[in-house]
């Protein structure tokens, strides 16, 4: 090979840059050829073999060179070769679970070292905001989540995959669609802010995501397997030096990196099935037919068979008459298949380490066209120049292309008149199963390939550079630059015939919306770590800078002749049909912080920090803000008087930190316009101006959250069992709350004025606790992790001491002092009125007339004002929230010879859902709703729901107490069946290593209200794209 | 080596001395104080003020149901519950959406008027003329959207400066105001005004005659504000001299009266109509109508259903009967309605009434599940019609005999009404004679609901009853111009032959007559709740004619102030809300 003839000397700084570049990727395409870099010969070596207590090999081990960035790692004979910079040097030898050991050498040594175990195991290393810091040394509640616990579930997301594992943590998925995300929150909601992304995301109670040490990134984006950690930073000390990003908690996602030595090869695959979901069956049949006969009979115009006909259309009687019943969930639901393969190379020389992986993952929803692939691709390299300066690079790409069907699919599917012929006898999609008086098929948009396409393709690029220099000891400058774009397309036809369109619309529609952004951050760091005596100080300071620019522009247009177009050629439409918008949002932060951390033996631990942040979007004078922090702990287990020899260690933490939000979306403090030109006079077209919603407001400031966070560390019975428990209480001031104004002072295109103002404060209390037990340590092993969090949300205070009424949605919107901030606000349902309670029902009434009384089969709502009149002022209240009460992650690790089997469940509970199903429930029967609801009739008096009636539901007092259910859930997510192929067979083929597993994923979802059926309640309540039963069989190889 | 970490570290340093601007830019924005302070985005300000009458009111349902519903002359097609809150005073709540809503857009177009008004002063046009006219138009519509709230709501918030800052709290100010405002700016708007818009093609901007128009349904219904009898003539007489100097002045104001009923409504006729003093449009072109799936829906909203009934399937002539065909969201007229109508003289009733549907496909044979459905005998299984055959009659007549034996399906009065009420009959309730006012032939679908349509919201012969009611209620008014004045209509709508027989005498004039004569002639045109409440008659006429609204109080004549505006304001006890709600 060519490449061969390039050595160390010539890797020579006086070249340019640019070499250096080329080198790298030079350097990545030698990866998997060793032979290349066994030529490399540095001037001093020192050689050498680690071996443990007992005189085993240690593999693994990290071997540096003291006051250089020079380090590599043991093979598996415990065989080491590191090159000194000058003719002697010190070496420091550092394994997980051993004690640190020094050495000093010359060139040309061959040493012997042995490694003491440190039985703590609690110099692992946590990633903390703009360093790490040993697990033992932490002052914070951070947790940390290691690669093997990331890719234990078979998930292409890895914030899901670390669902339930980290307390405090509530992640959710958004739905079972093949391109859906998920949503999370740390320790509750703070803010009541409405702000949101460039996408439309509500953004104000996010948690700020790093990744490899920069901002701006997406963690659905990476590769469970290129993970190295996940630290989740909950407490104010640790975010603090995030300042007002950190207001809502923080996560850390840290990528793997190669490590010097013999390259390594891992693939990792599984192939799945996803179907069969938890999802109700519908009405169908005589059930169906009855519903509707009751509903006439309420109305008086039914009284026997004879009437049956005028229940029913024209079409629909056709059906019946013929026996066309269809199951529209069945015919729209298929099983999808999921894949997923990712291959990572990694590895390197004394100088150079890097790690290549990519992927592919695809999987088909449960919709026909229902589709994702998801391309992945990345690189990491760190470079050694010299002996103090070292040069690296985070990078990925990754590219979705994804295939949605409309939205409403699967609700058609659900309220469709189950009567009618879904395919003709050519099998060809029938577009009005029950006539054009009915309504379109749930499958229309199946009838060919043209006739709808929604389609996204997103890419997503993350380019992180960093120069790190360590001119003397102790001592470091570290710049990185980050530079995240990202580019998304929407693309969607829909032609005449498609579900959207068919019976509305002459024509077809094709839009095309291009967005994208681009982040930068700029973030200098200096670290300086020294002792003096037995006082241990390490200093930060850095600055950072960001700033996020965003474009979209849309175009639609109707009326296409040729549908293969798609969206093609839009110019192919009719000329008067165009609809264009473009948009350009940007905002930029400047920040300065500050920490230090004192250890006085590692017994005493002290951090203080400070920093000072300026945010665009907030007004002149009001821009900049400080949120300092302090936290200490003590290890109490190293004092001298402590001496109970079941504790390993215990360790008590407290600390205090301020935060901010600056939590509203860029230009939020300005008065603005919005143009449009969709109107005109007849067909003279106009442009016209709406206010925006917001109105400015120059005053506005910062929200402040105030936290403690008391906690405790201990590990028992040689580390058998590792509990850790935190308490925490945050106090949030001059909540940002874009406040209504009086609706007679008009309004932004008809939603009521708002103003954003610092009022009203919240609280979120509540405990952690994470408990690691070794329950059987013998030939079969079995291990418990079992995290639980509980937070109790409320808000304190609210402008003139009054709850706020939600402007639009009293529902759900409203703020209620002393309840969590999102609540349910609505009648207290009893029930439903029976025969034998008909007197007492009468003296209740639906109106302030007192004319219309209740009857038996209406809703029984409580009369909160005792004034017999059942009202939505007097009688409404707080029936719940959407923050659960606690949650609860519980997962066995079970491992016999080469089987090892993983069960983990979940849990969630004390929450409300707002549930598409019992709102759903059709009094007249004129579309459908689930089977297992159960009306009230005379001969089946039901408490569930009323007596059906020819209206629709909400004419019914009291409907709106059917939209918010129960939504507590316990449910087994994973089981894993693992066998690792007996090693004498690995060897012979090769291979380092080989495990083949089963899994099964959302298996099964337990939910705790009676109205809730055969439903995975962890959905959130929607009907639409509901979470899937997912199969796979996998392989994990180590070549 | 040294050098290169020194560069490194001093670049870094220095860029987090310098810092970064922390200035805000939004090249894609526009601020009020920016874009209204010229010409073009007064006028474009001026088009804010017109866009919620047609996206949000005349052209779609709830404006139609707080209009025209809960009067003596609709009820929901088969006694339905849609929108009973508004067509059947049932469960009308202060948290009721179409109240919201309502409210809501109405003072949206306050705001804008109040904007301009402020603004307009300060901005110079090159054409003086057209600044004028949008002085003027600014003035018609806050009179126009002011005469929508402080009728429907009463004594309520007046606010005459755009909203630039918080205030939170309100004030109910007197009607009188409201009124004082509204007819000071009628006069602005009479003053400024041209004739044809400017430019003149934009057809549907205020003109003079619309101002006149306003002002004279403004005056008269002033009167009912007014205790004295003075002052009550002192707007009769306005009322009257307005409406007058309409109907004196028709070729300077460009207006006048089409010589049959049925060409009013005559779809040709509806983007250049003669008759229509004010009129709000809805575009041809898709993309200019902001809710572009469902610009102006009227047309879906009086249909009897008729399709997949004997053969008949939807078409554009018959329009899209896709509400009705559900049962539950459309009006039916009052068994009232049809009955004011002589309809052997007056040929309103046939000029805009559908009774007939002819066979608009190939051929038809009867099949039992249809001869079931009309109650019709089963012997006459296999009888065919064919194309053109009258297929459908649903008749406001009586039919003796044996009429469920005709070759088609026969609905008459008393299979569509039990009496007073609508029959409970689901066989026979959901056929009626359909107002065709709002006819749209020209949908893009046989069964869409996005029709193109105008909507006339006032039309000359409203002035002639105008002037006719002020003359014959004003002490010392002048009965006989006003009975000539109500001649002119009803000599227009005679059946041909029948002019005489359709001519009143003075003796016949009185406030019910001049009730039912508007029923007749305005009929499904967004009035008629306005005209009952402003004669005191809205509540007795109700329980009167419309027996299937049974849950009506007296209070019911001032709709409940939207909870959404109580909730936020800081004194709501003191705002307080309406009678009996």
């Amino acid at each position: 090979m060519k490449t061969q003839s390039l050595t160390p000397e010539k890797w020579r700084l006086d070249k340019s840059l640019v070499v250096v570049a080329f080198m790298l990727l030079l350097s990545i395409m030698l990866l998997p050829v060793q032979q290349a870099f066994s030529a490399v010969q540095p001037q001093y070596q020192v050689t050498g073999l680690v071996l443990d207590e007992a005189g085993q090999p240690l593999e693994g081990v990290t071997v540096s060179l003291t006051n250089s960035t020079v380090s590599t790692l043991t093979d598996q004979d415990g065989a080491f070769s590191i090159r000194l910079v000058a003719s002697t040097g010190s070496l420091l030898f550092t394994a997980v679970g051993y004690l640190d050991h020094a050495l000093e050498v010359k060139a040309d040594d061959n040493v012997n070292v042995s490694l003491t175990p440190d039985d703590r195991q609690l110099d692992e290393v946590v990633v903390i905001g703009y360093g790490t810091v040993r697990k033992r040394d932490l002052t914070g509640s951070v947790t940390s989540v290691k690669a093997e616990d990331i890719v234990r579930s078979p998930a292409h997301n890895p914030l899901e995959a670390i669902q339930g594992q980290v307390p405090g943590l509530d992640i959710t998925r958004t739905s079972g669609s093949a391109t859906s995300g998920v949503n999370m929150n740390i320790r509750g909601k703070r803010s009541l802010s409405t702000a949101e992304d460039e996408y439309g995301n509500a953004i104000a109670n996010n948690p700020l995501v790093i990744i490899d040490g920069m901002q701006g990134g997406n963690i659905s984006d990476i590769h469970p397997q290129d993970i190295e950690s996940i630290e989740v930073l909950k407490d104010a000390s640790s975010t603090a030096i995030y300042g007002s990003q950190g207001a809502n908690g923080v996560i850390i996602v840290t990528t793997k990196r190669g490590k010097t030595g013999a390259p390594k090869i891992n693939f990792n695959t599984y192939v799945g099935v996803n179907g069969w979901a938890q999802y109700p069956e519908m009405m169908t049949g005589d059930n169906y037919v009855q519903l509707r006969r009751e509903a006439a009979k309420a109305a008086g115009q039914w009284e026997d068979l004879d009437d049956d006909q005028t229940l029913f259309t024209a079409g629909e009687w056709t059906a019946l008459q013929n026996n066309q019943w269809v199951n529209w969930k069945d015919e729209v639901f298929k099983n999808g298949i999921v894949q997923n393969h990712q291959l990572s190379i990694s590895g390197g020389t004394d100088n150079t380490t890097a790690l290549l992986s990519g992927g592919y993952y695809r999987e088909l929803g449960s919709l026909k066209n229902d589709a994702l692939d998801k391309f992945n691709l990345r690189l990491n390299v760190d470079q050694n120049i010299g002996s103090f300066i070292k040069v690296g690079t985070s990078s990925q790409v990754t590219h979705y292309d994804g295939s949605n069907r409309a939205d409403n699919v699967l609700w058609r599917a659900t309220t469709n008149v189950p009567l009618g012929l879904p395919y003709d006898d050519e099998g060809n999609v029938i577009l009005w199963p029950v006539g054009r008086e009915g309504k379109v098929s749930p499958l229309a948009d199946e009838a060919n390939e043209y006739t709808a396409q929604h389609r996204i393709a997103n890419t997503n690029l993350i380019t992180n550079g960093f120069a790190e220099i360590k001119p003397f000891k102790g001592f470091s400058f570290r710049s990185n630059l980050g530079v995240n774009l990202f580019y998304h397309k929407n693309n969607d036809f829909e032609s005449e015939n498609s579900i959207d369109r068919a019976g509305e619309f002459p024509n077809s529609l094709a839009s095309i919306l291009n967005t994208n952004k681009s982040f930068l951050s700029w973030d200098n760091i200096i670290n300086y770590n020294f002792d003096a005596g037995q006082h241990n100080f390490a200093l930060t300071a850095l600055s950072s800078w960001t700033q996020s620019k965003f474009n979209s522009s849309y175009m639609e247009g109707t009326g296409q002749l040729v549908p293969e177009q798609l969206w093609h050629n839009i110019g192919a439409n009719d000329k008067d049909s165009y609809i264009i918008r473009s948009s350009y949002i940007q905002n930029q932060t400047m920040s300065y912080a500050f920490r230090a951390n004192y250890s006085y033996q590692g017994k005493y631990l002290l951090t203080i920090s400070n920093r000072w942040d300026g945010a665009s979007r907030l007004s002149v004078g009001n821009k900049w803000a400080m949120f300092p922090s302090v936290a200490a702990a003590w290890r109490m287990s190293d004092e001298s008087w402590f001496s109970l020899p079941q504790v390993d260690d215990f360790k008590i933490r407290l600390s205090y930190g301020q935060t901010g939000n600056s939590g509203i979306s860029p230009y939020g403090t300005q008065s603005g316009l919005t143009s449009y030109a969709n109107a005109g006079f007849q067909d003279q077209g106009f442009t016209y101006y709406a206010y925006n919603t917001l109105i400015g407001n120059r005053d506005l400031g910062w929200e402040r959250s105030a936290s403690w966070n008391l906690g405790a560390d201990l590990r028992l019975f040689a580390n058998r069992i590792n509990l850790v428990v935190d308490l925490y209480d945050t106090k949030t001031t001059d909540i940002l709350l874009p406040r209504t104004l009086p609706t007679s002072m008009g309004s932004g295109n008809n939603t009521p004025f708002q103003i954003y103002q610092n009022i009203g404060s919240s609280q979120n209390r509540g405990i952690e606790v994470v408990l690691n037990t070794r329950n059987i340590d013998k030939a079969f092993k079995w291990n418990t992790d079992f995290t639980f969090g509980a937070n109790k949300e409320k808000i304190l205070d609210l402008i003139d001491g009054r709850d706020i009424i939600g402007a639009t949605t009293r529902e759900s919107e409203s703020l209620l002092i002393g309840r969590p901030l999102k609540s349910f606000y609505t009648f207290k349902r009893l029930g439903i009125w029976q025969l034998d309670e008909a007197e007492e029902a009468a003296t209740y009434f639906k109106d302030a007339d007192k004319t219309q009384p209740f009857v038996p089969g209406d809703i029984k709502l409580a009369d909160l004002n005792g004034d017999n009149i059942i009202d939505d002022e007097n009688d409404v209240t707080y029936i719940g929230t959407t923050s659960p009460r606690w949650t609860l992650g519980f997962n066995n690790n079970f491992t016999y010879k080469n089987f090892d089997l993983n069960v983990y469940a979940i849990a969630r509970w004390g929450q409300m859902m707002e549930y598409d199903f019992t709102a759903s429930y059709d009094p007249q029967g004129k579309g459908n709703h689930p089977a297992y609801l159960d009306y009230w009739t005379e001969e089946n008096p039901s408490n569930d729901f009323p007596r059906p009636s020819l209206t629709n539901f909400y004419n019914y007092l009291g409907y709106q107490t059917y939209n918010t259910v129960d939504g507590s859930y316990i449910k087994l997510k994973t089981v894993t069946l693992g066998y690792r192929l007996p090693k004498a067979f690995t060897e012979r083929a090769g291979l380092n290593g080989a495990r083949l597993y089963l899994s099964g994923n959302n298996l099964f979802s337990w939910a705790r209200s009676p109205l809730v059926q055969n439903y995975d309640a962890e959905r959130g309540g929607s009907a639409k794209s509901p979470l899937l039963r997912q199969f796979v069989f996998g392989i994990n190889l180590d070549l | 080596m040294r050098t290169l970490y020194k560069y490194i570290i001093g670049i870094g340093l220095a860029s987090t001395l310098v810092g970064c601007s922390l200035e805000e830019h939004n090249p894609g924005g526009a601020t009020a104080d920016v874009v209204f302070s010229t010409e073009n985005g007064i006028n474009a300000l001026v088009n804010s003020a017109y866009v919620n009458f047609a996206s949000q009111f005349y052209g779609r349902e709830d404006i139609l149901m707080l209009t025209e519903g809960g009067t003596d002359l609709w009820i929901n097609i088969a006694n339905s519950g849609y929108g009973r809150q508004m067509t059947k005073y049932d469960g009308l709540v202060a948290t009721t959406g179409q109240m919201r809503n309502t409210w809501n857009r109405l003072y949206e177009i306050v705001n804008y008027c109040n904007a301009g008004l402020e603004r307009i002063a300060d901005v110079s046009f090159t054409n003086e003329e057209e600044k004028n006219a949008r002085i003027g138009e600014l003035s018609f519509l806050r009179a126009y959207a002011y005469w929508h709230l402080v009728e429907q709501f009463g004594d309520i918030d007046l606010r005459t400066e755009e909203t630039k800052t918080a205030v939170l709290t309100a004030n109910r100010s007197p009607i009188s105001a409201f009124y004082d405002l509204m007819l000071s700016d009628l006069d602005i708007a009479i003053a400024n005004l041209p004739v044809t818009p400017i430019p003149a093609t934009d057809q549907g901007r205020a003109t003079k005659k619309a101002a006149y128009g306003l002002k004279a349904r403004v005056a008269i219904t002033r009167v009912a504000y007014e205790s004295s009898a003075s002052e009550k003539d002192k707007y009769y007489k306005m009322a009257s001299e307005t409406a007058q100097y309409v109907i004196n002045n028709q070729a300077e104001l460009q207006v006048s009266l089409y010589d049959t009923p049925e060409e009013v409504f005559r779809p040709a006729n509806n983007k250049n109509n003669k008759e229509a003093m004010f009129f709000i449009t809805h575009s041809t072109i898709n993309s200019l109508n902001p809710q572009p799936n469902n610009p102006n829906r009227l047309h879906i909203w009086f249909k009897a259903k008729y399709s997949a009934k004997a053969g008949m399937v939807v078409d554009l002539p018959y329009g899209a009967d896709r509400n009705s065909k559900s049962g539950s969201m459309c009006f039916m007229p009052t068994r009232h309605l049809l009955e004011l109508y002589d309809e052997e003289m007056d040929r309103r009733y046939s000029d805009w009434f559908r009774e007939e549907y002819y066979l608009n496909v190939n051929s038809y044979a009867w099949t039992a599940d249809d001869l079931a459905a009309f109650e019709k005998p089963e012997s006459m299984k296999g009888t065919v019609l064919n194309r053109g055959d009258l297929a459908l009659l649903f008749t406001k007549k009586k039919i003796t005999g044996e009429k469920r034996d005709l070759p088609y399906a026969l609905v008459d009065i008393d299979d569509t009404y039990d009496g007073d009420r609508v029959s409970t009959n689901a066989r026979f309730n959901v056929h009626f004679p359909a107002l065709m006012k709002h006819d749209d032939p020209d949908l893009p679908e046989a069964n869409s609901q996005a029709g193109s349509k105008d909507v006339i919201v006032m039309r000359l012969a409203e002035m002639y009853l105008i002037a006719a009611e002020a003359e014959t209620l004003m002490s010392g008014g002048n009965k006989t111009l006003a009975k000539d004045m109500v001649n002119v209509l009803r000599e227009r709508a005679a059946v041909p032959g029948k002019e005489s027989d359709m001519l009143i005498t003075e003796s016949d004039l009185d406030l019910d007559f001049l009730l039912e004569e508007r029923g007749r002639e305005l009929c499904g045109e967004h009035i008629r709740w306005f005209d009952l409440k402003r004669t005191g008659k809205l509540y007795s006429y109700v329980q009167a004619y419309n027996k299937d609204i049974t849950t009506m109080q007296p209070y019911h004549v001032n709709r409940p102030i939207p909870q959404q505006f109580l909730d936020v304001i800081t004194n709501p006890q003191e705002f307080g809300q309406n009678d009996g709600y």
